[in-house]
């Protein structure tokens, strides 16, 4: 079975979280617990970097769908960052780009934030 | 190139034909060359039909074009516009007949929508695109910027141009074609996926919760849903097992669980639209409802809002949220399954203790009396019922018996027993009467429990030296004494059942046992056993049955004949009830 971990840096009022391994079924808990913990401290700015993530599946993508309600309705967003083309390609069948913003790096993300 | 071919090919027939008609031709020949080159050399529709529109609205100056492909009978739809409104794309045109060459608007003499249409848009040159395969469409240019009409030359010009287009058209489509079926296969695998992982994932989990967050990860993830909730069915109805998103709140779902217990049991996904059969779930934002089936029956229901997207639920959707709903559905049901199990063992594990307990308190042998037989005999139930009897010896040639019933069953009742038993014990260094004796026992009892609990109680003190007793009865089956010569006698004086109410006091009863004599003291589950009609053994049997034989057999035969009796009587005389006896006869 295959790893996954996540890990959190906050920067001021944007959290950042470092996926790495592989989100599926069986290791989305962990992933879901570092999100609801972002919105246990109030943080609802989130830039997930997923330039470590080796695979997502369908399961991975479900946490996404199941917090971005949450989140858009405090004010914040997620925004998703260094995604690999094997990772894309998953995002872009299941129609998540046009529901999810979609940057290079990190930087363009956090402008997102900053200038939004 | 095309341009040093053409120069040469002028060149060499300079003599052949007139220089200006030589240079239109061979202008349109390298238009035509360049065009198809182009056309040739790309897939991407848009270009095609870009090229196809700007290269004759360039050579004639021409200003605006468009574009339309037939997609059913004579529906035609506009694909590309150059030079008219951008809300135009996409729009609908119900042609009712195709020309077959080149037409211009003018010549039709009819007012038919479409051509009224055309001419709105100040479109005077129809161009058709025919394949030798099905495909049909439509080109349109407007008159030139410069006035002056179509000449034959650009006529068959655009008409050569149609022809190339064509091709490459019907090239590009089929490659759109590919490109949808392959994404489609992506889906389709990227599905397959899906549900393989969390098969595999269903079969790890024994927790309900947990099995379905699996499910909403993996519908949310997969078909871009946030909305929806589970209903699951137990013995007594749906229950509200899951829910995810802001639309379908709490209060609104306890609304829609009456609807959803109507609900007929539907074996298929039901795609819900505003002319439904369930306009309160569609009002509530429900669109599609996918049963949760187990074996031909339905377990639960899922109910789903509209996609984030706003898409509809596509027959694939459809499939695959059935697939991951019975997967779901048996996963539930295994977790159940094995919830039970677990739960059985545990209860058989309690009763086994409190049998366990039970018993240990129970006398282990019978004491030897001089001039007396007694026996204690108990039969605990399945259940464990809760009864209890004790023989003390106090001093000389005095003993205490007792015996008891405690209210309810199982570990509950041993427990509420052994806090009986260990009350009397630790009254008899005081060496109250009985009376006093019970009324300190129930007030123990009745701090120690609730309201619910009880125990019905019988209490004697025998000299054995003369045969006299004195007794308390706290509300038990009043014990029999059996004579030889005089009527049965019952041992009634004493009071209410212990654990009701505090401070209640005992009445202290006195009597004696003659020779010759035989008590029997029982619990209800002697008298109460039933037969296949439900009749009761009742007190009469226990008469008939022990008068006759009080001086031929001692106490433990008397005790083994009533639970042969009961058992004959009975078929299965301790499903339910404990069954316990204490007899003694004093020897004639």
């Amino acid at each position: 079975m295959s790893g996954f971990s996540v890990s959190r840096n906050d920067d001021a009022n944007i959290s950042k979280l470092y996926l790495s391994g592989f989100l599926d079924a069986h290791t989305v808990p962990k992933f879901e617990e570092a999100l609801q913990s972002c919105l246990n401290d109030e943080q609802y700015n989130i830039i997930v970097n997923l330039k470590d993530l080796d695979y997502i599946s369908s399961a991975g993508l479900g946490v996404f769908m199941g917090f971005i309600e949450e989140i858009r309705e405090s004010g914040g967003d997620i925004k998703l960052t260094n995604l690999s083309n094997k990772v894309h390609k998953v995002f872009d069948l299941l129609g998540f780009p046009a529901l999810f913003e979609i940057y290079d790096n990190e930087n363009e993300a956090n402008q997102k934030f900053t200038s939004g | 190139m095309p341009s040093k071919y053409l120069d040469s090919f002028k060149e060499r027939h300079k003599d052949e034909i007139p220089s200006t008609e030589l240079d239109k031709r061979l202008l349109e020949l390298s238009a035509l060359f360049e065009i198809s080159q182009t056309l040739n050399s790309t897939l991407n529709l848009k270009t095609i039909l870009d090229n196809i529109l700007f290269v004759p609205m360039g050579r004639m100056m021409i200003n605006k074009g468009l574009i339309l492909f037939q997609h059913d009978d004579h529906q035609f739809k506009i694909e590309n516009i150059k030079g008219l409104p951008l809300n135009l794309i996409h729009k609908e045109i119900h042609i009712t007949s195709l020309p077959d060459h080149p037409v211009f608007l003018k010549d039709y003499q009819t007012d038919e929508d479409w051509i009224d249409f055309f001419r709105n848009f100040k479109i005077e040159l129809l161009i058709p695109l025919i394949s030798q395969r099905d495909f049909r469409g439509l080109i349109g240019f407007s008159g030139k910027l410069t006035a002056q009409p179509f000449d034959d030359d650009e006529i068959n010009f655009l008409s050569s141009l149609a022809h190339l287009a064509v091709q490459a058209i019907e090239n590009a489509r089929t490659f759109e074609r590919l490109n949808a079926v392959n994404r489609q296969l992506d889906h389709r695998v990227q599905e397959l996926n899906t549900l393989f992982e969390i098969g595999a994932e269903l079969n790890q989990i024994f927790d309900p919760q947990k099995v379905l967050k699996q499910l909403s990860y993996s519908l949310m993830g997969q078909l871009l849903i946030n909305q929806f909730f589970v209903m699951l069915k137990d013995e007594e109805g749906f229950k509200i097992a899951y829910q995810k998103g802001l639309l379908f709140k709490e209060e609104n779902l306890e609304k829609c669980r009456p609807l959803c217990e109507s609900l007929p049991e539907i074996p298929e996904p039901v795609v819900l639209n505003e002319e439904d059969t369930y306009p309160e779930l569609y009002e509530l934002g429900v669109r599609l409802i996918v049963p949760m089936r187990i074996q031909n029956r339905v377990g639960g229901f899922i109910f789903l809002g509209e996609k984030v997207d706003k898409h509809e639920y596509t027959r694939s959707n459809i499939h695959f949220l059935s697939t991951l709903a019975n997967m779901a559905m048996i996963s539930l049901e295994n977790a159940r399954l094995i919830q039970e199990t677990i739960e059985k063992e545990r209860i058989e594990e309690e009763l086994y203790l409190a049998q366990d307990i039970q018993r240990r308190l129970l006398p282990t042998s019978m004491p030897e009396l001089d001039g007396y037989y007694i026996d204690g005999l108990n039969i605990p139930s399945k259940q464990v019922g809760g009864d209890f009897f004790d023989i003390i010896h106090l001093q000389d040639n005095e003993y205490l018996l007792t015996i008891a019933d405690v209210s309810g069953k199982g570990m509950p009742a041993a427990l509420l027993v052994s806090n009986l038993q260990a009350g009397i014990h630790s009254l008899l260094d005081s060496d109250l009467p009985l009376n006093e004796m019970t009324f300190r026992l129930n007030n123990l009892i009745h701090k120690n429990t609730n309201i619910e609990k009880y125990i019905t109680f019988f209490i004697l003190r025998i000299n054995l030296d003369d045969g006299t007793f004195s007794y308390v009865n706290g509300g038990h089956n009043p014990p029999y004494i059996f004579s030889k010569k005089k009527e049965e006698r019952t041992l009634e004086k004493g009071g209410l059942i212990l654990g009701m109410m505090p401070n209640v006091s005992y009445e202290l009863g006195r009597d004696q046992l003659l020779p010759g004599e035989c008590l029997v003291m029982f619990t209800d589950g002697v008298t109460e056993a039933m037969d296949e009609q439900e009749h009761e053994f009742e007190e009469k049997g226990l008469i008939e049955l022990v008068k006759p034989v009080i001086n031929s057999k001692d106490s433990q035969e008397i005790n083994q004949m009533i639970i042969d009796a009961i058992k004959e009587f009975s078929s299965n005389p301790v499903e339910s009830d404990d069954i316990t006896l204490l007899t003694i006869n004093r020897i004639s």
